[in-house]
């Protein structure tokens, strides 16, 4: 009878730390061993560990210096030009093309045009014959820094945030936009633009969600952020949409979480819908235990925010997706990353 | 006349499903256009692509370019072809070789998760098509 009340415990025991489910954090559960406690976070790192992070982008570009990105970025030739309906003159080709995403209105995914859905600016707003140019057009719609943040965004990292230019779509807080802009401060720079070809990274509908997923949903790939994630952390914010980034950058990469090199160091095996895990993979969260695409997002930005973990929890892992994403940058000490990074940003 | 327009409709309602159920199945590998859903028997696929690598109840697995397993087909009780879910392992096909699509049958593919993944889910009746939306691609077809 005691051997098997023992078994039974022992069992239990077992079932318990090997549980896939998400656990809710206890803080005053000291019988958990703390190791445990970290390898069942449900994402890859927590708030401190996030801001912490070497090379963590924590303060915004100024005017000046997203002023001096746009300009950069938009030397070729100057057209006249009409636009929905607000005429252009002698405006640089770039800009035009960038204004022209920004408020031409699309289906909620970018793949088609809505004609329907398509804003007047010039009878709602009046913006010629005060603006004439791109950028005055948009201030004249949201307003000084959101419209060169806006543009920045669109310019340096293919991402399209207009609220017009997609279905579904409610405009960004200032403070939410903000964390959208230092998450993508975060990309390592031979990525960029990460998004070409107009891009959403949108807020979708507040009071709304799509219908197929659960309503805690923060944010998917489109990359569509949801209501729930205005309720978190700021650095929490900023970690989903790297997360969503780094999904980004598997499509970038050919499809670098699909590849038989990725599905080996887990094992997955792929049976219709689903995904199973056999052998001994090392995850970096429970949520990269859902599947391969996951894992591999989930391992971007444990790489980003908490690398020094990562290496020493999941080395085969780290070493994969040093060499294969990050180039070799390393975010193990200010020291590690500042220099290539720096080295990087020069060919943006 | 009525009569007329009756067979009519239903002949053209007929070819219309069947473009449908087409547009979905020509995304399949070659080796895998011969086979019709609730006509093909075990032997006929058996023969095609040789014994299945996993069995599991109904479901018979195969894989493909590397990936376990890549081509998941179901038989009913009586052996006959129920389901077909291909998925791609090399180049994926682009979005545009499914012609020209209803935007309101792209639905987002749900997931348990906070964060929903990165794939959007073409619907037809006869059929699903997984989609990336970042690089238009089509990452996996399932023949229902």
């Amino acid at each position: 009878m005691k051997k098997f009340i023992m078994a039974f415990l022992v069992w239990g025991q077992l079932s318990y730390a090997l549980d896939e489910t998400p656990l809710i954090q206890c803080d005053h559960d000291h019988s958990r061993p703390s190791t445990i406690d970290k390898l069942l976070q449900w994402f890859s790192s927590e708030d401190d560990e996030i801001m912490n992070a070497p090379c963590k982008s924590k303060i915004l570009p100024t005017e000046y210096e997203m002023m001096d990105f746009i300009d950069s970025k938009t030397k070729g030739s100057v057209k006249n030009s009409k636009i929905h309906g607000v005429k252009f003159v002698k405006e640089k080709s770039e800009l035009l093309d960038a204004y022209r995403d920004i408020v031409t209105a699309k289906d909620s995914y970018g793949i088609a045009e809505n004609k329907e859905n398509q804003r007047k600016l010039q009878s709602e707003y009046e913006i010629n014959p005060e603006c004439q140019k791109v950028l005055c057009s948009l201030e004249k719609v949201w307003g000084r820094e959101y419209a060169i943040k806006m543009l920045y965004i669109k310019l340096k990292y293919g991402f399209n945030v207009s609220e017009f230019a997609f279905d579904n779509a409610s405009r960004f807080k200032l403070d939410e936009l903000n964390d959208v802009l230092l998450a993508l401060e975060d990309i390592p720079s031979h990525f960029l633009p990460l998004g070409s070809g107009n891009r959403p990274l949108i807020h979708f509908e507040r009071g709304k969600n799509l219908g197929t997923y659960k309503e805690k949903t923060l944010a998917n790939a489109v990359v569509m952020i949801f209501d729930y994630w205005d309720l978190e952390s700021r650095p929490k914010r900023q970690y989903t949409i790297f997360h969503e980034m780094a999904h980004n950058i598997s499509s970038h990469l050919d499809q670098m979480d699909r590849s038989p090199e990725w599905l080996d160091l887990s094992g997955w095996i792929k049976k219709g819908d689903n995904w199973e895990r056999s052998g001994s993979g090392c995850f970096v969260s429970d949520y990269s235990k859902v599947n391969p695409w996951e894992d591999f997002a989930e391992s971007v930005s444990k790489y980003r925010y908490n690398g020094k973990a990562f290496k020493s929890q999941c080395p085969r892992k780290y070493e994969f997706i040093k060499k294969k994403v990050f180039k070799n940058i390393e975010y193990l000490s200010n020291e590690s990353c500042s220099t290539e990074l720096k080295e990087n940003a020069k060919h943006l | 006349m009525r009569c007329l327009l009756i067979i009519l409709s239903l002949i053209l309602g007929t070819q219309q499903a069947f473009a449908s159920s087409e547009k979905i199945k020509t995304l399949l590998p070659s080796p895998l256009h011969s086979f019709e859903l609730h006509k093909s028997k075990i032997s006929e696929v058996e023969k095609e692509l040789g014994p299945a690598e996993l069995k599991e109840k109904q479901a018979h697995y195969w894989s493909r370019g590397g990936l376990k397993y890549a081509l998941k087909i179901t038989f009913d009780n009586d052996g006959v072809l129920k389901s077909i879910d291909y998925t791609f392992t090399e180049k994926w096909p682009e979005l545009k070789k499914l012609g020209k699509i209803d935007i309101k049958k792209i639905v987002p593919y749900p997931l348990n998760g906070k964060s929903a993944g990165r794939f959007l889910l073409y619907k037809e009746k006869e059929g699903e098509v997984l989609i990336d939306p970042v690089t238009k691609t089509i990452q996996s077809v399932k023949l229902l």
